[in-house]
């Protein structure tokens, strides 16, 4: 798939995930890889960036196998921001699906 | 790729964020290449799939509106180091067996402080001789000038040649250093982890040794992450007498080999050319055969401190003896000229 496609939908999958439950980021990129096929160097800057933006809180937990992991818990700015890119995104679509059956 | 390496590059391209966030991107790296190895893959298998490392950065950095420069404005300085790096890595591969032999004598990390320390004077020694001949054919042709004007240029190019030296020998000698200390601080033998390709079984294959020094600590950031964690001393930071130097990654150990034939008809073969380069360098090389075994001998019982003040004072005498044979070296030159 074309990686300009994917970077736009990144944002939308990861926060779509996070809303579900705090995960950290192995387990997201696992996640993620199930919905898109990924680079999975690439969702670590974009986590960091959400948390930049506040959409993501990030808190360390002691983890029973191995070392502690950093959870990413979405924040009410980061819930907000997912309704509206789930929107643009399904506008988008329809827009684009609209266009491509063509009349 | 290895994890460690990996680690290292990371860091050393994102040096220009907060320390703070450094250690929290390589934090991730980590745990995510810790993850996945747990699951099944290999270390290189798990930094592959990050995908292109140019690539990774320029995200990282734009995670925080960074554009990365690093690429063109720093690579000339990167790519000088690197190459030092690489030319201290050969001289090490091809004075393995010394190293070797000193350490098993002293079977400590003391070995390898005297081997790092000892090399890199030679690395010091041997980077005069490039230099050398530039100063020469220089002043030669600038010479040819006439007015006395040639003569004030092969003044000036002397010193600027000799400044240049001098900065790659400072350069050189950090490094060395650091790999000592690294070798020394860690209680534990630098790892050489002699990852040995042999191509075939020709008799003189052209042999690959990946010198990694693994820095242990420096990787484990839980150390100052968080108070409530228990801060785990590594294994390595254990005070062990007598370690050998092992391989770490345990499904490599098949591919570990140690051909010590090809090995040896390797070194005679580069003890050859180097014979031919820069006669008198052999005296060298055995006298510090001869001291480094009279110093593992001597160390054998002495604490610490005391070796660290005989290595120092040894640094005096080699560098007085390279000196000395440099002199007698450019004179027989300049007669030639």
């Amino acid at each position: 798939m074309n990686s300009q496609f994917k970077k736009g939908v990144l944002e939308l999958i990861v926060l779509q995930i996070v809303s579900k439950k705090d995960r950290y980021g192995y387990e997201l990129v696992e996640e993620v890889s199930k919905a898109v096929e990924v680079n999975e160097g690439t969702i670590y800057p974009l986590l960091k960036r959400l948390t930049n933006e506040h959409y993501f809180d990030a808190y360390i937990q002691e983890s029973s196998e191995g070392p502690p992991r950093k959870y990413y818990h979405l924040t009410t700015m980061g819930r907000q921001q997912l309704t509206e890119l789930a929107k643009e995104w399904t506008e988008f679509y329809d827009s684009v699906n609209q266009f491509m059956k063509g009349d | 790729m290895k994890k460690q390496e990996f680690l290292d590059r990371l860091k050393s391209r994102i040096s220009i964020l907060d320390d703070e966030e450094v250690e929290d991107i390589l934090m991730e790296y980590e745990a995510h290449i810790n993850e996945k190895m747990n699951s099944g893959k290999t270390e290189e298998e798990a930094i592959a799939d990050f995908g292109d490392f140019n690539e990774l950065i320029k995200e990282i950095l734009a995670a925080y509106k960074i554009k990365d420069k690093g690429q063109t404005s720093s690579s000339s300085t990167s790519e000088f180091q690197a190459w030092i790096h690489k030319a201290i890595d050969e001289i090490t591969e091809f004075m393995r067996p010394l190293i070797d032999k000193v350490n098993t004598l002293e079977g400590d990390q003391v070995g390898y402080f005297i081997g790092y320390i000892i090399l890199t004077l030679i690395m010091v020694a041997l980077i005069g001789i490039p230099f050398w001949f530039l100063e020469r054919i220089g002043v030669a042709l600038l010479s040819v000038i006439p007015l006395g004007v040639g003569h004030v240029f092969g003044v000036v190019f002397s010193v600027v040649l000799d400044i240049a030296q001098l900065v790659v020998c400072i350069l050189i000698i950090i490094y060395g250093i650091q790999r000592a200390i690294e070798a020394a601080t860690l209680k534990k033998p630098v790892n050489f982890g002699f990852v040995v390709k042999t191509s075939s079984d020709k008799p003189e294959p052209k042999t690959t040794v990946e010198v990694k020094t693994k820095i242990e600590p420096k990787a484990q950031p839980e150390e100052k992450a968080e108070i409530k964690v228990e801060v785990k001393s590594a294994p390595v930071l254990e005070p062990s007498v007598n370690v050998k130097v092992e391989d770490k990654a345990s499904p490599k150990k098949e591919r570990v080999i140690l051909p010590f034939i090809g090995n040896f008809f390797v070194l005679l073969f580069k003890g050859f050319v180097l014979v031919c380069m820069l006669p008198g360098f052999m005296m060298v090389l055995g006298l510090m055969i001869v001291l480094g075994i009279m110093i593992a001998l001597l160390v054998k019982g002495v604490y610490f401190i005391g070796l660290f003040m005989i290595v120092i004072g040894l640094l005096g005498v080699v560098t007085e003896i390279l000196d000395i044979i440099y002199k007698t070296v450019f004179k027989r030159g300049a007669q030639h000229a």
